[in-house]
């Protein structure tokens, strides 16, 4: 059996619901709330909450492969997670997330790092 | 007190006293000690163009008068009557035949001599001997435009104070043989000691954390990338240190990640590079640039003087400097880039002028008194060059021109006199025609 059967994969929607530079809430049960973007042609998962401040980070501004919190600007890279940019110094939890059949699914549990 | 030996640094720990920003007699005696011997930066020859001339300036906490004598001689007079003390002008600026105290109206020429007395025969009786009773005078020197002058009869010329400072600051002030102008100054007081508005022009640690707003709008404007730690530990230029004079500079183009960006301050035109070229040959005129940059003991950027009023107490008089060369646009483009980073509308200004006085203050405290700051970045990676003078850091972001800067003031500090006082060897290697005033 391989690893992905053993992982939980919150389905967040379709391809398509979601434009590119756009983000949307991913929500499950036992996880903290995520955030999930399309940049450049690719989808990123995060957790929601800055790692500085009390924001959501679905409302942020993405530009490029990175997106910046709308309460004091800071700059997280979508790929890795890290704070690009002062406020910021604590990186983001990030996760995978992977299309099938249409579906993208971000995975319950984040990548090791 | 006259016997204290000052010992506020530890150069192993960088352990620095902080009560050097809060004591009174540490203040009382570094304007003896540093303010009454230094060359001082007091203002600039095109404020004071014409002969009767005037403009107002300090030297420490000495009020003094910067004249145009009638045969276009530069004085610095201090601004006290030689009878009672008080002040002979009462005005920022302006023009004049000769300086009329009021309060008995002795009456001194624009050099200074007590050139008329009320009353010399008929209530003085003739016993006065106007020769000995001039306005006091300071030795006046200049480099490209600037006005120093100091109270020490026994200082080194100006030309050896600035000693291989001078191979860096030519790149900013003597590029052109049009000279330069100075705008201003805007005025104003700020709650620190002097000193932090002084050691801060060294600080590049602390740009991407207190500027990150003022950067973030900027480099936008500009399109540049954000100002990040990464981008700030990429860049490559040196902190170099001369006698006091703390300069940062780049290399082109191994350092040109810091100066390709619009964001670091130069004073150039961009074609004046063949008359900078033959005064300062081809290497200084195009491979180097030059950064922030200070002058001992409180002369920053350029120009601004760092006016001790107290130890919690400075008085910033902050000039805009363009070149006579540039073009009507480039001047006004230096001055509005000049009034916006820094001074008192600056973006960059409000952000430091926090990180001085939290520093200043920190002074006040026993407990932190106990402790010391750690001025200790860069401890133990400095190098010399043979072409670029000075001591130099290995890294650009270095904390080593604040130490030197400290040992600098103690030296002056425990100093009997200018015996006492080290000046670096010149080694510095000068191509072109530019020397201190051609």
């Amino acid at each position: 059996m391989s690893d992905q059967d053993d992982e939980r994969w919150t389905t967040a929607g379709r391809v398509g619901d979601l434009a590119e530079g756009d983000s949307m809430v991913v929500t499950s049960p036992g996880c903290p709330v995520r955030a999930l973007f399309l940049a450049e042609g690719d989808y990123y998962a995060l957790d929601d909450v800055c790692s500085h401040g009390r924001s959501s980070l679905s409302e942020g501004f993405v530009d490029g492969t990175a997106v910046e919190c709308v309460l004091h600007g800071a700059l997280f890279d979508l790929r890795t997670g890290k704070a690009l940019t002062m406020p910021a110094t604590v990186p983001m939890t990030t996760y995978p997330v992977r299309v099938s059949d249409g579906e993208i699914l971000v995975r319950d549990r984040p990548h090791e790092n | 007190m006259a016997g204290t030996k000052y010992e506020i640094l530890d150069p192993e720990t960088g352990r620095l006293d902080p009560s050097i920003y809060t004591d009174d007699d540490i203040y009382r005696r570094e304007m003896t000690h540093i303010f009454g011997r230094a060359w001082l930066l007091i203002g600039h020859e095109s404020l004071i163009p014409n002969p009767g001339d005037f403009f107002h300036t300090y030297m420490g906490e000495d009020p003094v008068i910067l004249s145009r004598g009638s045969d276009g001689s530069v004085n610095a007079l201090l601004n006290m009557c030689r009878h009672r003390g008080a002040r002979l002008v009462r005005a920022d600026d302006g023009n004049c035949n000769n300086f009329v105290c009021s309060y008995h109206a002795w009456t001194y020429d624009l050099d200074g001599t007590l050139g008329y007395v009320p009353g010399e025969q008929e209530v003085y009786h003739g016993e006065l001997d106007r020769s000995k009773l001039g306005l006091k005078r300071a030795r006046v020197a200049t480099y490209a435009g600037l006005i120093f002058a100091t109270w020490a009869e026994d200082a080194p010329s100006l030309e050896d104070y600035l000693g291989d400072a001078r191979w860096y600051l030519d790149m900013e002030f003597n590029r052109s043989g049009k000279g330069t102008y100075a705008v201003g100054p805007h005025k104003w007081i700020q709650p620190i000691n002097w000193k932090t508005a002084v050691d801060n022009c060294s600080d590049w640690y602390h740009v991407p954390v207190s500027h990150a707003s003022a950067a973030n709008a900027m480099f936008r404007v500009l399109g540049e990338p954000r100002f990040t730690h990464d981008r700030l530990f990429q860049m490559r230029g040196r902190a170099a240190f001369v006698n006091g004079h703390q300069v940062q500079y780049f290399k082109m183009p191994e350092d040109s990640l810091a100066a390709e960006s619009k964001a670091i301050p130069t004073a150039t035109a961009e074609d004046d590079t063949a008359e900078a070229v033959e005064r300062l040959g081809e290497f200084r005129a195009k491979s180097v640039v030059l950064g922030t940059h200070s002058l001992f003991p409180n002369t920053v950027l350029g120009f601004r003087l760092a006016i001790p009023r107290g130890p919690l107490k400075t008085e910033f008089w902050h000039f805009a400097l363009a070149s006579n060369a540039d073009t009507p646009e480039q001047q006004r483009e230096v001055l509005r880039v000049h009034t916006a980073r820094n001074g008192v509308t600056g973006h960059f200004e409000a952000d430091d002028v926090d990180n001085w006085r939290q520093v200043s203050e920190s002074g006040l405290s026993g407990t932190y008194r106990e402790l010391g700051q750690r001025v200790n970045l860069g401890i133990g990676h400095s190098h010399t060059d043979d072409v670029f003078p000075g001591m130099l850091s290995d890294n650009f972001v270095s904390e080593n021109n604040h130490r030197f800067f400290y040992q600098r003031w103690q030296e002056f500090m425990n100093a009997d006199s200018w015996a006492d006082i080290s000046l670096d060897p010149q080694k510095a290697q000068y191509e072109g025609t530019a020397g201190m005033n051609e």
